[in-house]
């Protein structure tokens, strides 16, 4: 319970540490998330209490070939906050989302999920991770020879059994909840991607990955190139869904009003390490020479 | 990654050359010629062994898809539409090319054997050179590559837009998703097109023995047909199922080794088009020393 303290700052977060508690047992409650026993801070009998930490990264070496990208990187994920990873453009803040879900592995140390190592991992351990954890891509990545409905439905086709009735169903929840729902959108479900604004496109992507009600949700840079009216309407989102669906999230972005905006803590990427992760108020405050530089937006 | 080629081509010439430069390179204050030369060995030796990292992952892809591939759901609508789009788009292309290869073989064997006479073998003579080789083999470096290509640039951009990932990150297999349907459909479609393709060059060389020769097309067709035994077909098909396979898996392993960038998907794209055909060359040698003793 500790990452929900009332952050004078971030706005909706004063409001959220009396709902948060409640949240969990709500959320667990989801149509989608009982068909599919996905339960939050329940994993193959191990439990992870709100505010334990549920991704930990213990020393991890990355590199792509002389391209060192992490050495010896701590950083720990705590059930049911929102994470904010920021850093300059190619330092590896995506490569840090991939490791989590699996699709990049560490050359040296760890990316545990439930103390369970990502990287050893065998074909079915990580469906079923990838299930529990989901990534909403930079671009949004939807598949463009598929129709929203059949993108947003994606995951439910591929690891339930439902008919295509329900998938269509759930989708247009997932759709509902960002806010794209087919009430005000009729056409949306049988639209392809290609005709969406980008930040539908983004959007849609997020529908597509809460379809499966994870209990992770990987932003990569979700507000990145959106006008800043989009850019407050995705950040409201990220809030809306940790609040609605009790989701464990980290989001990767170098906007800082974002970052203030959606964060319980914020982590700095610099020099191939996380030095400085803290809840809002305390980052604000770190008077360190390289927060302020890249806080206040000045090239040293 | 950058030439595919090098593999073949470096490997006889860069080792005896390579070895003895590489060590007398070592006098350095000489003049520029050594480090030219060192320089250009060092340019084929990695060459060598960006192509043999390249054959290595192709060879690894095509384990995965045949391991993972036949496995319920075995996806047979994907399977299906990606036949549709790879063979039924290619007919036209594949009825003109088989034609005008039968008319043309048939036009210049038919010009040689006027003088001596022998005409009338006309269609003994093309019918070999045309199922067991021309065939197949045109088509494969043809229609093959239109295939191969038109699957990286798909694959290339699903890579560039991170696509690739998001199959992955929901919990699907892009191996299983995206390469068997196509392996699968290259592997089908092709022996198809290449047996529809048998027909339509005979046809051609029906119509020239007819026109040009004066050879009855009825008495061609009985000569062309005499001449062929079951293993002619069966080799022609052959060969036309392991370069439908290749202009697969190469089209594929393209594809998925997109690098980042739009140009990227340009670039593999072109790449595809070397290495199918210089796979299908090499395929086809290899198939051809091996069904030759047999017929
Ligand atoms: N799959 C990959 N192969 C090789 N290099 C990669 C790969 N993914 C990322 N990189 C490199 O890692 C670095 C960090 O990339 P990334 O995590 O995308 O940066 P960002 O912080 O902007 O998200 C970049 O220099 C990039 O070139
Ligand atoms: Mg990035």
């Amino acid at each position: 319970m500790n990452d929900a303290k009332p952050s004078p700052v971030a706005g909706p977060a004063s409001t959220q540490s009396g709902v948060l508690a409640g949240v969990s047992a709500m959320s667990n409650s989801s149509g989608v998330r009982r068909a599919i026993g996905t339960t939050i801070g329940q994993y193959h009998g191990r439990t992870c209490a709100r505010g334990e930490p549920v991704i930990e990264f213990n020393a991890v070496d990355k590199a792509f070939g002389p391209n060192v990208i992490y050495r010896g990187m701590n950083l720990k994920v705590r059930l049911g906050e929102t994470l904010t990873i920021i850093g300059g453009s190619g330092q590896g803040k995506s490569v840090c989302l991939k490791l989590m879900i699996g699709l990049l592995h560490a050359e040296g140390g760890q990316v545990c999920y439930y103390g369970e190592d990502v990287g050893r991992m065998n074909a079915e351990q990580l469906r079923e991770l990838r299930m529990r954890v989901s990534m909403v891509f930079q671009g949004g990545a939807l598949f463009d020879s598929m129709t929203i409905a059949r993108n947003v439905g994606y995951a439910l086709r591929e690891h339930t059994d439902m008919g295509d009735a329900e998938i269509n169903q759930r989708a247009a929840e997932s759709l509902t909840l960002v806010g794209l729902g087919p009430d005000e959108y009729p056409e949306i479900m049988e639209q392809m991607p290609a005709v969406l604004s980008v930040g539908q496109r983004k959007r849609v992507a997020l529908a597509r990955s809460i379809a499966v009600r994870p209990e992770v949700i990987l932003y990569d840079e979700p507000t990145t190139g959106l006008d800043p009216s989009n850019c407050n309407r995705i950040a409201r989102m990220i809030r809306k869904l940790q609040r609605e669906l009790g989701v464990t999230s980290i989001v990767v972005t170098h906007d800082m009003t974002t970052a203030w905006y959606v964060s319980d803590r914020v982590a700095l990427l610099h020099n191939k390490q996380f030095p400085f992760v803290d809840d809002v108020p305390t980052f604000r405050a770190i008077d360190d020479p390289i927060v302020r530089d890249f806080i206040e937006g000045r090239t040293s | 990654m950058t030439q595919p080629t090098g593999d073949p081509t470096g490997d006889p010439t860069g080792d005896p050359t390579g070895d003895p430069t590489g060590s007398g390179a070592g006098a350095e204050p000489k003049s520029d010629e050594p480090s030219a030369l060192r320089e250009w060995v060092i340019n084929v030796g990695t060459t060598i062994n960006a192509g043999i990292k390249w054959c290595g992952g192709l060879a690894v892809m095509f384990g995965q898809a045949a391991i993972r591939g036949p496995r319920r759901p075995f996806g047979l609508f994907d399977i299906s539409y990606q036949i549709v789009q790879l063979g039924i788009r290619s007919i036209p292309v594949t009825t003109m090319m088989s034609l005008f290869v039968g008319m043309i073989l048939a036009w210049q064997f038919g010009e040689a054997l006027a003088d001596f006479g022998a005409k009338n073998s006309l269609g003994y003579v093309t019918s070999l050179a045309l199922v067991r080789e021309l065939v197949p083999t045109l088509l494969a470096v043809t229609v093959g590559t239109k295939m191969a290509t038109g699957m990286t640039a798909e694959l290339g951009s699903m890579k560039v837009t991170e696509q690739i990932d998001a199959i992955s990150a929901l919990g699907a297999d892009p191996i299983k998703k995206l390469v068997w349907p196509r392996l699968v459909a290259a592997s089908i479609a092709m022996p198809l097109l290449v047996a529809w393709g048998n027909v339509v060059a005979m046809l051609g060389g029906m119509l020239i023995s007819d026109t040009v020769f004066d050879v009855p097309a009825g008495y061609f067709y009985h000569t062309y047909i005499d001449e062929l035994e079951p293993l002619h077909y069966i080799m022609s098909e052959t060969k036309a199922l392991v370069f439908g396979g290749l202009a697969g898996i190469v089209g594929c392993y393209q594809g998925f080794t997109t690098k980042f960038g739009t140009e990227a998907v340009g670039l593999a794209t072109t790449e595809t088009v070397i290495a199918v055909s210089v796979m299908v060359l090499l395929a086809d040698f290899a198939l051809t020393t091996f069904f030759m003793p047999i017929g």
